[in-house]
């Protein structure tokens, strides 16, 4: 996989003297790698259409005795791994011959768990790479994970539109369960994040845990913004048991292996890259302007029976109209520097690399700036020694203002300001304008990822493997609410800082044993033991009350208090893999964890896991051996366990809070939890079956199917009063994902254009089979999830809508027996959570990706588009909130289209509110359910390999350009009626963009 | 090379010490909150976890307001002064069903044994205090037995109906709690009302004995605002009352009386001395008051009769039924111990009981001794004991009425009517209202109610709240 860093293949003949000879002629010459420009030693030389060949020494070297008839002819050299080639000899004495590494095999080389690198031929679960040059570093994209949109069979990533935010990764679907109440109990259920490992090190996760309720607001960062995308070498994705099970108890979502890159002996190298651009929102909002929402408010107070002088005033202005949103949005812009430097001798390699990234949202007052550093140092010590060490420190700066998602979106007839320019105010909704110039929110942080590994060669076939590494992670987040503008005003200014630090060590030791018996059997062997531990310390100041406006340090607060919180949780794991090899055709893993936690009451701390996985490749059998058009054919199966214990919470523990208030003077503390004894770790069972296939010399199918049940799932169950709470944790549900997924790869030309392209695609369903222990619950109708058997997790619960009732402007819905019931119906529990039925499925059906790479001399070209088929979103209904919220929030501008006197046929009904109509307002309602279906092209790529002279003008080696458009073309499946709001419109809170960039990169 | 051997010794032995020191490693307790076994492993943890039952009294769901107002709302001594969503309104109309979001006690009867829980924790891990002496362990003991005697007291008479609905009390009670078990073991089914009480007894005998011999565990705080043995002999006697054990009654009170600590306000101090701070002062008479905090801010029971500086509850108005029982110069009537409000135009009478402090913060107390002096003399009364009777009677009555003549008959009816009545008049809005009709087998009227249950006849299963159930 080293090679592929460099994007074009460069094929230099240099010339380095001609001379003829009439009569016989010696050729000397040198094979080197082209990318490292090291000696290779025993390339295969042969001069075309002889038998004349020789063998390359240690030094490359290699040389002929020629006669004038075969100078003239061509060499053909070949090498394993590497590109053969053919060059003239001409009438050259001396030649040197750049060997291009073989991409096609690299590629096939895979990380797999603790183990070395394996061939595709020999690997049992279900992995899928991406190397650096698939990921596309070059977007305007700030972290990794959103790279990996479309690009993995089976992994969805259900991207983040802020910057620095973190999106939703489901390998495979959503392997734990949808937390009913919403996400501020996120630490009631399990995480359903992958787990991802840098270099061998996990990546801590930023998420809810014991936590007291002061660290309630705190905003989160995405952790995989400490991972510089440049200094990615390739990524795994384990899938199945076989793959997955060896990482244990954490392994339940599916793991994402990082490798880093790391330098090459040879002179040093340095690249700098430069990359520039703007982006655009698209697809925004649309609201009522002044005149259109005045009207509707009008109406609202009509329909309520004010007369018509006083509604005319309560709805306010007639004339103005301010477009909050134009004002607020800008062009974004995009920097990114990277600079890389890597080298070395022969026993030790080095690389060190910087980036700085610099991000203006079009959101005004959102902004993302990210700085990295990478060292990495490879050292031989000995024949037998090997120590490899890299160290990677990073700072993120946010501003995060977050004026549309965050705020009230405020009506549109009132002015920005007033006639003496202070900053109009409607009591209680906060003018954007002022807040974006008045309030602070931001968070700075950073990460430290650094890793010792250290390898010993035992014996010929004994490895020992040492490595301790550490991960850590600070975040500090400043808000300052002004006292100037309604989001401070009541408390005379709000200040508040959150501090984390995270720190996350990990040792593990591996013993690697490779013994064969004859040349039919090979073992792979590894056993190994971690240790881990990972502590976060949280603190929180406040203050309120700022008697003067521009001093906003707490110091400056009238009223101060501040909150603390430790958290620390131990593992250690033990661990062994074992692969048996026969005949270089069948292939046997065995792999377990065991794992303890301290996190688990004693008695269920410890949890084992185990997989078995076979594969068998049938192109290799002797009896297969004349079928030409099948490269490869392999089949493979696996079946195992993995745990997730990442719940965040010792609440199992039966735990008492020391409280502040106590009683009389006295400290109090209470029980916050039932102790549950028996809350254990939430199993998966994972079973795939797959096929690689390779045909037609250019077609690479890999095609898995695959159930993966999750059982003893946790969630909150309901338990008898008499027991002291209403409620506990426990392991209730059961669970399955289940479907498939396939990656098909054409290299469609080959030659002068080379034209590569994968499709990928995952397809999922998922169940709750069962739910135990009377753990079924409903959210509440705002949130519209439930834990019922028989459905998805992802299960949108509501009811279905019937249309507005053409002569009252009442909204209907049809119950679960199909019956029509009104809006207006006061009946108790008719619309209450118990009665209602399945009306989506946030979750997708099929998604995926389609990849092109065209290639034509220095020209690459890069495609990508992703979709997603089947997958609903429930929007926010306060958008469209039948008039509830009419009197002081702007609306969405398919509110136009509302009921106004009998006869009207419409799907927005009647303007009115709740309190007063007595209508019910139905938020878990089918009309704000959408088809979020949608093909994207996703990104477009392109970039040129300048002119050698170019570079060489500026002492280079190789000087490129390139371009992306991001978010360039959206299909969805829903229609949206001309000049309203749709899917498109309503699927992110914070505006979507379109990003155009440019850049330029060059070697040295 | 010998430096990179030891290296990858070093590296490898460590791993192996890791390894072998885990168990330690993984007891990883957590730092933010204690565990169930870290807080009782000294008498500090210990007495957080009392100090907490304390704290579940003293919440809304139960001794400020829901289980308070629930027998002075339903026994008649209060209505609404305003109309729209008051609390405990399906209580009012005895409508409580068992769905838990349809029953206003929901969360009392949850807040009731969850202070049974705490208690049993404390009487489950007190083995693990080890730096108590003696006399502390005791102390802790003996409030853990308290506790869970009145949480078991107060349910079963909101859940339950009165001891003597039955001659022997074995219809329905609650569920008795005195142990916490594992989460998987089904709870118990409700006892009988006897059993209930029974254990209510045993365990408040336990108490009174353990109080003997202890000494204080807390550093601040009037000690009447901490359960000791007096107030442990007044509730025993309250037990004793409703069981129509007259005997133990007698006992109890006589003990308590004995104890010359807890003198009668006299006639001239009695309205003032229910504000806070003045003296004298009527937190004389309690054996026992839950301390209110001198903030208004932070809630208190007296919030839901404080219609002038408390907006959101202030609408606990006293009912005409209660006032129309005081003769005009009685302290204890309108003239004196209620404040008058014009709310929507009508005029409404609030109790000053719990007047101070920006006035509604005054310390609430839950037994004091007017109410031992009354229900001896009841227990004096149905022993036909009737002279000692009247002794105990006369000093309530002529305490409220300067110059009011001893009564003085035979006719034992006549003082127990007389108890019935002056009982009312003196412990309206502190937690006896619908109970002491019902325990003595009186229907309940309602005159200044309108609806359709104002008056129940007795007996009636009404008088039992239905329990909420979880799904």
């Amino acid at each position: 996989m080293r090679g592929l860093t460099a994007i074009c293949v460069s094929l230099l003949l240099l010339l380095l003297a001609l001379k003829c000879f009439a009569q016989g002629q010696i050729l000397k010459g040198v094979v080197v790698d082209g990318e490292t420009n090291l000696p290779l030693e025993g390339v295969t030389v042969q001069v075309k259409g002889t038998s004349l060949n020789a063998t390359t020494k240690k030094d490359g070297s290699f040389s002929f005795s020629l006669t004038p008839q075969q100078a003239d002819g061509t060499l053909n050299v070949s090498y394993v791994g590497y590109q053969p080639q053919s060059a003239r000899i001409g009438s050259r004495t001396s030649i040197t011959i750049q060997l291009e590494p073989l991409k096609q095999e690299l590629q096939s080389v895979t990380i797999n768990g603790y183990q070395r690198p394996k061939r595709k031929e020999e690997v049992v679960g279900a992995i899928s790479s991406v190397t650096a040059k698939e990921l596309q570093v070059d977007r305007a994209i700030e972290s990794f994970d959103k790279m990996l949109e479309g690009l993995v069979a089976g992994v969805q990533v259900e991207t983040n539109t802020e910057p620095g935010g973190t999106p939703k990764i489901n390998i495979r679907g959503q392997n734990a369960l949808t937390e009913v109440f919403g996400s501020n109990r996120q630490g009631l259920t399990t995480s359903s994040q992958p787990l991802f490992i840098i270099d061998g090190v996990p990546i801590q996760e930023m998420r809810k845990g014991d936590e007291p309720i002061a660290f309630g607001a705190e905003e989160f960062q995405n952790p995989l913004n400490g991972v510089n995308p440049d200094d990615i070498e390739s990524i795994s994705v384990l899938k199945d048991a076989a793959a997955a099970s060896v990482y244990g108890a954490n392994a339940n979502n599916g793991v994402v292996i990082i490798t880093t890159k790391k330098g090459k002996s040879g002179k040093a190298k340095f690249g700098v890259s430069f990359n520039s651009g703007i982006s655009n929102p698209i697809n925004r909002l649309k609201w009522l302007n002044g005149p259109q929402y005045h009207e509707l408010a009008k109406e609202l107070y009509l329909n309520e029976g004010i007369n018509p002088v006083t509604a005319e005033a309560l709805a306010g202005s007639r004339e103005i109209s301010t477009n909050w949103f134009g004002i607020t949005n800008r062009t974004g812009r995009y920097q990114n520097y990277d600079m890389e430097l890597s080298g070395g001798g022969e026993n030790s390699t080095y690389r060190v690399s910087a980036s700085f990234l610099n991000q203006e949202a079009i959101q005004a007052g959102n902004d993302f700036q990210k700085g990295y550093f990478r060292i990495r140092l490879d050292n031989q010590l000995s024949k037998k020694v090997s120590l490899s060490t890299s160290l990677a420190p990073t700072f993120t700066r946010k501003n995060a203002l977050n004026i549309y998602s965050e705020l009230t979106p405020i009506v549109p007839n009132i002015p920005v300001y007033n006639a003496d320019t202070t900053y109009y105010t409607i009591t209680g909704v906060p003018n954007p304008i002022a807040v974006l110039n008045q309030n602070t929110n931001y968070s700075e942080g950073g990460t430290i990822n650094g890793n010792v590994h250290l390898d010993v060669q035992v014996l010929n076939n004994l490895r020992l493997v040492g490595n301790l590494g550490t991960d850590i992670l600070t975040n500090k987040q400043s808000l300052y609410e002004s006292a100037l503008n309604e989001t401070g005003r009541t408390q005379g200014g709000f200040a508040q800082i959150i501090d984390r630090t995270s720190l996350a060590w990990i040792g593990f030791a591996n013993a690697i044993w490779n013994p064969r018996i004859g040349d039919d059997h090979k073992f792979d062997i590894l056993a190994g033991a971690e240790i881990q531990s990972q502590s976060t310390k949280l603190l929180r100041g406040f203050g309120t009350g700022f008697t003067y406006y521009r001093l906003n340090e707490l110091s400056n607060a009238a009223r101060q208090g501040s909150a603390s919180s430790r958290q620390q949780t131990n593992a250690t794991s033990l661990y062994l893999q074992a692969a048996y090899n026969l005949k270089d055709r069948y292939n046997l893993n065995i792999s377990g964890r065991q794992d303890a936690s301290s996190i688990f009451g004693t008695d269920v701390n410890t949890t084992l896991n185990g997989a078995v996985g076979a594969g068998w490749t049938i192109s290799k059998e002797p009896w297969f051996g004349k079928v030409k058009w099948i490269g490869l054919l392999r089949l493979r199966a696996s079946y195992g366990t993995t745990g997730n214990s990442r719940i965040g919470s010792y609440e199992a523990r039966g735990l008492y809070n020391i409280g502040s208030s106590g009683y009389n003077g006295q400290a109090s503390s209470d029980p916050v939890s039932l102790p549950n004894p028996n809350l254990g770790w939430e199993k998966g069972y994972k079973t795939n079956v797959g096929v690689d296939f390779n045909f037609l010399k250019r077609f690479r199918l890999t095609f898995d199917v695959y159930s993966n049940i999750t059982d003893d799932a946790i969630s909150s169950v309901s338990i008898p009063y008499e027991l002291g709470f209403a409620d506990m944790l426990a392991n209730t549900s059961k669970m399955q994902n289940s479907g498939w997924d396939a990656s098909l790869n054409a290299q469609i030309l080959k030659g002068k254009v080379v034209w590569n392209a994968t499709l990928n695609a995952g397809y999922n369903q998922n169940k709750v089979l069962e739910v135990k222990n009377g753990g079924q619950r409903d959210g509440t109708s705002d949130l519209a999830v439930a834990l019922r058997p028989g459905a998805s997790t992802g299960a949108i619960w509501g009811f279905q809508w019937a249309g507005v009732d053409p002569q009252t402007g009442v909204e209907q819905f049809y119950n679960k027996e199909g019956k029509i019931i009104r809006a207006d119906d006061r009946t108790p529990g008719l619309f209450s959570m118990a009665n209602a039925s399945v009306i989506g499925n946030r979750l997708p059906e099929l998604q995926g990706g389609f990849i092109q790479d065209v290639t034509y001399k220095g020209l690459t070209l890069i495609v990508t588009i992703t979709y997603v088929w089947g997958s609903e979103r429930f929007i926010n209904y306060r958008n469209e909130w039948n008039g509830n919220n009419l009197d002081n929030r702007n609306q969405s501008v398919n509110m136009l289209d509302r009921w106004q006197k009998p006869g009207d046929i419409t799907h927005i009904p009647m303007l009115n509110r709740q309190a007063r109509s007595g209508i019910r307002f139905v938020p878990n309602s089918s009309r704000f359910v959408y088809d979020e279906t949608h093909i994207k092209l996703a990104n477009l790529g392109l970039s040129y390999v300048l002119p050698a002279a170019w570079a060489r003008a500026i002492k280079a080696s190789r000087m490129s350009v390139f371009a992306n458009g991001s978010n360039l073309f959206y299909w969805y499946r829903q229609e949206v009626p001309e000049g309203r709001n749709g899917i498109k419109e309503y699927r992110f809170s914070f505006p979507e963009a379109q990003s155009f960039t440019g850049g330029l990169k060059i070697n040295w | 090379m010998s430096i990179v051997k030891n290296i990858y010794l070093i590296v490898f032995m460590l791993a192996g010490l890791m390894l072998a020191g885990c168990k330690k490693f993984l007891e990883q307790e957590p730092y933010n909150r204690l565990s169930v076994n870290d807080i009782f492993r000294d008498l500090e943890g210990a007495r957080t976890t009392l100090v907490g039952c304390y704290d579940n009294f003293k919440d809304a769901n139960y001794h400020q307001r829901m289980f308070s107002l629930y027998p002075e709302l339903t026994g008649g001594n209060i209505k609404y002064a305003r109309s729209n969503d008051p609390y405990l309104f399906n209580a009012y109309y005895f409508a409580n069903t068992t769905l838990a979001s349809q029953n206003d006690m929901t969360s009392f009867y949850q807040l009731g044994y969850n202070t049974i829980y705490r208690a049993n924790n404390v009487l489950q891990y007190i083995d693990q205090v080890t730096d108590a002496t003696t006399l502390q362990r005791n102390r802790l003991l003996a409030e853990a037995y308290s506790f869970r005697a009145l949480a078991h007291f107060d349910l079963v008479r909101v859940f339950a109906l009165p001891y003597n609905y039955t001659a022997d009390a074995s219809h329905e009670g609650i569920v008795i709690r005195t142990a916490n078990t594992n989460p998987e073991v089904p709870v118990e089914a409700p006892a009988s009302v006897r059993a209930v009480y029974q254990q209510i007894g045993k365990d408040l005998d336990s108490a009174i004995v353990l109080y003997t011999n202890s000494t204080n565990i807390y550093a601040g705080g009037d000690a009447k605002s901490w359960l000791n043995i007096d107030a442990a002999r007044g509730f025993r006697m309250r037990v004793a009352l409703y069981m129509e054990d007259w005997t133990k009654a007698i006992e109890m009170a006589s003990l308590v009386i004995g104890t010359n600590s807890y003198s009668l306000v006299s006639n001239s101090s009695y309205a003032s001395s229910w504000r806070r701070s003045t003296s004298p002062n009527m937190d004389q008479e309690a054996l026992f008051y839950l301390f209110a905090l001198t903030d208004i801010n932070q809630g208190s029971y007296g919030d839901n009769f404080n219609a002038i500086n408390n907006s959101i509850f202030g609408y606990m108005a006293a009912s005409n039924d209660l006032l129309n029982l005081y003769a005009p110069n009685d302290v204890r009537g309108k003239a004196t111990m209620y404040r008058d409000t014009t709310m929507s135009n009508v005029r409404y009478s609030f109790t000053r009981k719990y007047l101070g402090r920006n006035d509604s913060a005054n310390n609430q107390k839950l037994i004091r001794i007017s109410e031992v002096w009354l229900s001896r003399a009841e227990a004096y009364a149905e022993g036909n004991n009737l002279a000692a009777a009247l002794s105990d009677l006369n000093r309530i009555r002529q305490r409220a009425i300067a110059g009011l003549p001893a009564m003085n008959t035979t006719d034992r009816q006549a003082i127990l009517d007389s108890i019935y009545v002056e009982r009312r008049r003196e412990l309206c809005f502190e937690e006896h209202g619908l109970w002491d009709i019902t325990r003595k087998k009186k229907s309940l009227v309602r005159t200044d109610c309108t609806g359709a249950t104002c008056s129940i006849g007795y007996p009636s299963t009404l008088f039992a709240c239905t329990k909420p159930t979880q799904r």
